[in-house]
């Protein structure tokens, strides 16, 4: 397959998963330093809530990979 | 892992309550239970209630408690040259001498400290009053020797903004025209911003001035309300002599208060301790139940302690007093304190735990996995000997500089493992600072975490897999611990699907190239999800939510390459820059930036997989802390 198409289709899957996990992240940040602010103790809670998102993007970093080794 | 727990009942007679109480604060192994399920309601059994001689000596002592905390606050924390002694515990008849003692002290020596406390207040106060008045009194202080007191003299303090100084010229003429030439202004500077003046005039002509200073919008100074009644040369004496007494005034009595708490501080300290336990053991009353002439109380115990207490009382009492050890019903698990014990290398990551919740009694102690996966993920997303080696110096800097407070005592050592780990893992791949260490012979061991994206993908989804698996058969064991047999079913069949994934995976992505694993994995897929349904039903499909699970584990291969390229591009930008120096500079930011970033998200995504993935298999939290009944050694 066409090199600049493999490159494309890896980069839609990095960029795409990203800006969900940036939508997810900054709705959950903003309810968090809410949730901290009113109580302290659920810190570690928040955090953990906070990076849950971060998956999406681990999945799209990992068929980008996939796309480009498979794909080569 | 949580200490098997017993739980007590003592009982004796009431006239032995005040003993028993003492000792069993001495002992400090029993947990008291406020509601113990069998008492509640029985007929000819009530909550103890103190009688009025315990009601006087409590509230005596409350309000003793007030007086010590009112007298401490006010002394300043001298450290003696000589160690504090532990508190001593007096015995009732030497506690009776030493409360008086202590009494008569406290009585003599509140009006004196209050009094000092007071003194040094207003000082205070005085001070900063005076310390808005500090540039404008040091620039009149030279303009006070050039007038002389009188009684038909008036003296006006002025403070002229510095953008309008062209009103000095204006307002020269208007008191000239009022008081026909007879004034006096001295001017000095007291910043880029302001001047300060001072006018002399007779006092004939005080009112008319003043009218026309109001209107020229100039800025009279106003003296403290303490000294507006005194003659305007006089006051701005005072406030310059005060100014200078003030710092010697407070420092004097700061002193005698320092003498006072050296001589003091240390045995009002271990007193406030000594009341502290005294109410404590009244306190505790609440918990105990009585009959006519019997009180009894219940509580949680460890194991290993139950003899001490049993042995302790039986000597103390000679047989007057019982400690027996009771049936636990199994509806009262969830109501068994708890005390988690581990070994001191593992004990700092009980933090992480504690973080979120303890676990229920009858349930597993995390704390021993969590202190052998944690710094197993976060090596081998960090990676790099470089940066664990500079990871590892600031742990241990960190542990002996603020090791005091225990939160950072307990981090500082589960870094210490994380960023060995880190070493490790940093030599296995090859990574120095990025590909600096191939100069001086670092060459991956193992993987080159820039090139073999797919190995990465495999030991991921592997470790993942035999984590989970781990996970799993906890909730297992969890479940036959409790007894719940459905549950045993459901997780079980759970283990069994994510094997069957992983064989599928395997098959699929040919780690064990064979078509017939795949299918095998396929088969037995379908038989663990059919048990599933038909032991849990439709509620334990979120058993499936391992196989999603799984796949989160990609994140040790993912955050990992991205943290590698993070540093190679460091150098790389490093090596474009044709000057060496700019080029170090640049590329020392970047791995600096890379550094910080390092330390979070392997920790936090370490964490993760552990809070998510892996306690969401058998985790059971909401334990209730194990808080015995001790004597306290400090407030």
């Amino acid at each position: 397959m066409d090199a600049g198409l493999i490159a494309i289709g890896a980069g839609l899957a990095i960029g795409l998963s990203a800006l969900g996990t940036a939508i997810a992240q900054a709705k959950i940040g903003a309810a968090a330093i809410g949730a901290i602010l009113e109580k302290p103790e659920s810190f570690v809670s928040v955090l953990i809530l906070l990076v849950i998102p971060e998956t999406l993007v681990i999945f799209g970093f990992t068929i980008a990979i996939l796309i480009i080794y498979v794909l080569k | 892992m949580i200490q098997r727990m017993a739980k007590m009942r003592i009982v004796g007679p009431v006239t032995l309550l005040d003993q028993v109480t003492e000792l069993l604060q001495n002992l400090g192994v029993i947990h008291l239970e406020p509601s113990p399920g069998q008492i509640e309601g029985l007929p000819g059994i009530d909550r103890l209630a103190l009688d009025p001689d315990h009601q006087k000596r409590k509230s005596a002592l409350e309000k003793l408690r007030k007086d010590l905390h009112d007298l401490i606050v006010f002394l300043p924390d001298v450290r003696s040259p000589f160690p504090l002694p532990e508190p001593d515990h007096p015995s009732p008849r030497q506690g009776k001498h030493f409360l008086e003692e202590m009494k008569s002290a406290i009585d003599q020596l509140q009006p004196r400290v209050n009094g000092l406390s007071a003194q040094v207040r207003d000082c205070e106060e005085e001070q900063s009053l005076l310390f808005k008045y500090e540039r404008v009194l040091e620039a009149m202080a030279p303009l006070l020797q050039q007038i002389q007191e009188s009684r038909e003299l008036d003296f006006i303090g002025l403070v002229i903004e510095t953008e309008e100084e062209a009103v000095i010229e204006e307002l020269r003429g208007v008191l000239g025209e009022i008081t026909g030439n007879r004034f006096e202004l001295f001017l000095s500077r007291v910043d880029s911003k302001s001047l300060a003046g001072l006018l002399v005039i007779h006092r004939d002509f005080s009112a008319t001035v003043r009218e026309s200073l109001w209107q020229e919008n100039i800025n009279e100074l106003k003296l403290p309300s303490s000294l507006a009644d005194r003659p305007f040369g006089q006051a701005l004496k005072t406030l310059l002599t005060r100014r200078l007494e003030l710092p010697i005034q407070i420092e004097g009595l700061r002193e005698t208060l320092r003498q006072i708490s050296f001589q003091w501080r240390s045995s009002l300290l271990r007193f406030e301790i000594w009341v502290e336990n005294r109410l404590s053991q009244m306190e505790s009353v609440v918990y105990f139940y009585q009959t006519r002439f019997a009180f009894m109380v219940y509580g949680w115990v460890p194991e290993r302690k139950v003899f001490l207490l049993i042995h302790r009382v039986s000597r103390v009492f000679s047989g007057k007093i019982v400690a027996e050890r009771m049936k636990m019903n199994r509806e009262e698990i969830n109501q068994v304190p708890v005390a988690l014990e581990n070994p001191p290398l593992i004990r700092p990551f009980e933090t992480f735990i504690r973080s979120v919740s303890l676990p229920r009694y009858g349930s597993v102690d995390p704390t021993p996995f969590l202190a052998f996966f944690f710094p197993l993920f976060f090596g081998m997303i960090l990676g790099d000997a470089g940066y664990g080696i500079i990871l590892l110096a600031f742990s241990i800097y960190a542990g002996k500089k603020w090791g005091n407070l225990l939160l950072i005592q307990n981090l500082s050592a589960v870094f210490v493992f994380a960023s060995l780990s880190s070493i490790l893992f940093g030599f296995l791949y090859g990574e120095f600072f990025g590909e600096l260490g191939v100069p001086i012979g670092i060459h991956p061991i193992w993987i080159n975490r820039m090139e073999e994206f797919m190995v990465l993908i495999k030991i991921s989804l592997g470790l993942g897999g035999c984590h989970l698996f781990l996970g799993m058969a906890l909730g297992v064991m969890t479940a036959i611990r409790r007894r719940e047999a459905k549950e045993v079913w459901v997780k079980g069949a759970g283990m069994i699907l994510v094997a069957a994934v992983l064989m599928i995976l395997a098959g699929t992505l040919g780690v064990l190239s064979s078509f017939f694993l795949a299918r095998a994995g396929l088969i037995l897929a379908v038989a663990a999800f059919i048990v599933i349904l038909s032991f849990g039903g439709v509620r334990s499909l979120m058993e499936l939510h391992n196989i999603v699970n799984l796949l989160s584990y990609l994140r040790l291969m993912g955050i990992g390459t991205a943290s590698a390229a993070l540093a190679f591009a460091a150098n790389t930008v490093g090596r474009m820059s044709e000057n060496v120096i700019l080029g170090i500079l640049a590329g020392s930011i970047l791995h600096l930036i890379n550094l910080l970033f390092g330390i979070f998200s392997p920790a936090i995504q370490s964490l993760r997989l552990h809070y998510v993935e892996f306690f969401g298999n058998f985790f059971q939290p909401g334990g209730r802390e194990y808080r015995p009944f001790k004597k306290i050694k400090r407030v």
